[in-house]
């Protein structure tokens, strides 16, 4: 970063000034001859410098938060979420979840080969603790599966953390010597200890899309690890259905990818299509189109602060020329006026 | 200067990166700033043991207060004004420490006189080093400070006004009147700084 002092040019203000000055020239020299005259002999001890660093900065620091237990977080909002803390909804896991979790405990030999799976009910969303303390919100209707525990079959080693997602849902990964792996039908993410999204909902999306809140992650095509690309802080990418390399590294906003932790709803570039089954997904209604064909003109929606359903549906139907109407379980769109509406 | 403008570029990325809670921004922090900044603590404190817990806790702070960075005011300025404040505090409290590494004694005990026939490129530019030290030194602590840091250091102007507290201009007017007493300096002990610079030439 720093190149050798005798290489260093006359910072463009004091260039500016010395080529006014009557002694200009002369006080340029005197930079230049500055080169010989750091005063501060050798070079200081850097790698145990480093490790106490690390050590303070791993005690105190929240940079993961607390572990909860097996869902529901209920009563325990989060801090980083606390403004929205008020407004939010959690709710309690299927009552099978909890009894998942005591057959974790009890029946810990019978219940070794049976995958854990979890899925978010429709407007529902969840926090799960993985075994290794790491976490993990899923969106509504959307569902994880892993090995008990992290065991290998039969085994009592910790193997790979390795996790296979259907739908949507943010890491806190704690960091471990074991790579964290989440598996969609597109794509595999692998990390070590970071934060980011992964959505992928099987036979509805184009793909998988990962987005990186801190640390680093890999992400290769499903069964081509060698064409990984590897995210940063702030970064995404997509892989696209039966692609064999992920679309170009591009800076995502990642607290917009995820919205949905905090109440929020927020899709980009989707057809109206994928923004009602997100909908569906979200506030557990049915949406149904009656005699009318939406098109696939792709739109952009972002509400930050947990919007009701209604305010979403006038504000979707009213750009693309549509109405819609409550009905038993939900709501049924149909054209203004005309019979074949614009999108 | 690019350079300077792509290590602005750099050091804001590491900004966000840390508000993001990402601890490998503050490996690569601390890779490219602590050698130079413990230097900088150096010239002030004089000790290394000393200079390395400062420019620890420096580092220590930053990620403390990692989620309140500005990308768009200089991390590098953030460090050096810390580091800066933690040895100043810590030379008030402990006032028996020196305020400056470079010792006049030291430094009129190694300045022997000049023998023109067998003087070697680097017997000079060694005596010579000694002798600028010296006139460093006897700077006004404010000239000093923002000569080293933009000689040394290589901060930029804006930089070294955050680091210092002062206006961009100030820092300039700092550095026009240091390298003026230091022209000064040099001519009363027979040097012309030109006819050493074409000696010492090839080693610059």
């Amino acid at each position: 970063m720093n190149g050798p002092p005798a290489g260093r040019p006359l910072p463009p203000e004091l260039v500016a000034e010395l080529s006014t000055h009557a002694e200009g020239q002369e006080l340029t020299q005197v930079w230049e001859l500055l080169a010989i005259a750091d005063p501060v002999p050798g070079s200081p001890e850097s790698s145990q410098v480093w490790d106490r660093i690390n050590a303070e900065i791993a005690q105190g620091r929240p940079l993961l938060t607390p572990a909860v237990a097996l869902a529901p977080i209920g009563a325990t909002p989060r801090s980083r979420a606390a403004v929205a803390a008020a407004t939010r909804r959690w709710h309690p896991a299927a009552p099978w979840a909890i009894a998942a979790t005591l057959a974790l405990v009890v029946g810990y030999g019978a219940w070794q080969a049976v995958p854990v799976n979890i899925t978010a009910p429709l407007g529902e969303q969840l926090a799960v603790t993985l075994p290794d303390g790491s976490e993990v919100e899923l969106n509504a209707g959307s569902s994880i599966e892993y090995a008990r525990g992290f065991r290998r079959l039969g085994g009592l080693v910790a193997g790979a953390r390795s996790i296979a997602l259907d739908g949507e849902a943010f890491f806190s990964v704690v960091p471990s010597v074991h790579a964290f792996s989440v598996n969609t039908a597109e794509a595999q993410v692998t990390v070590l200890g970071t934060r980011f999204l992964v959505r992928s909902h099987q036979g509805e999306e184009e793909g998988t899309r990962v987005g990186v809140e801190s640390g680093r992650v890999r992400v290769a095509p499903a069964g081509a690890e060698d064409s990984a690309v590897e995210l940063g802080a702030g970064e995404g990418t997509f892989v696209a259905r039966g692609a064999r390399i992920p679309d170009a590294v591009s800076l995502v906003k990642v607290d917009r990818l995820s919205a949905w932790r905090r109440g929020g709803f927020w899709l980009v570039d989707q057809p109206l299509t994928a923004i009602f089954r997100e909908l569906e997904r979200r506030y557990a209604v049915d949406i149904r189109l009656r005699d009318v064909t939406v098109g696939d003109a792709r739109l952009n929606v972002y509400y930050p602060d947990r919007p009701s359903i209604e305010t979403i549906l006038s504000d979707l139907c009213t750009r693309g020329g549509l109405r819609y109407s409550r009905t038993s379980r939900g709501f049924e769109i149909t054209a203004q006026s005309e019979p074949s509406a614009k999108p | 200067m690019s350079d300077q403008t792509a290590d602005a570029e750099q050091y804001a990325e590491w900004a966000r990166r840390l508000a993001a809670d990402d601890a490998t921004a503050l490996r690569a922090l601390f890779d490219a700033t602590y050698e130079p900044l413990w230097r900088s603590v150096m010239r002030l404190v004089g000790d290394d043991a000393a200079a390395r817990d400062l420019a620890q806790d420096a580092f220590v702070r930053i990620w403390d207060r990692r989620a309140s960075l500005d990308p768009s005011l200089s991390l590098r300025a953030l460090l050096y004004r810390t580091v800066r404040n933690l040895a100043l505090n810590q030379l008030r409290d402990e006032q028996t420490r020196r305020h400056l590494l470079a010792d006049p004694e030291a430094a009129a005990v190694s300045a022997r006189p000049r023998d023109a026939a067998s003087a070697d490129k680097e017997m000079e530019a060694s005596e010579l080093a000694v002798r600028l030290n010296q006139f460093i030194a006897e700077l006004p602590p404010r000239q000093q400070e923002a000569l080293r840091l933009s000689r040394f250091d290589g901060l930029s102007h804006q930089e070294i006004a955050a680091v210092m507290g002062c206006a961009p201009r100030t820092v300039n007017n700092h550095l026009v009147r240091a390298l003026e007493q230091l022209r000064a300096r040099l001519s009363t002990i027979g040097t012309v700084v030109s006819s050493l610079l074409a000696i010492l030439g090839t080693s610059l």
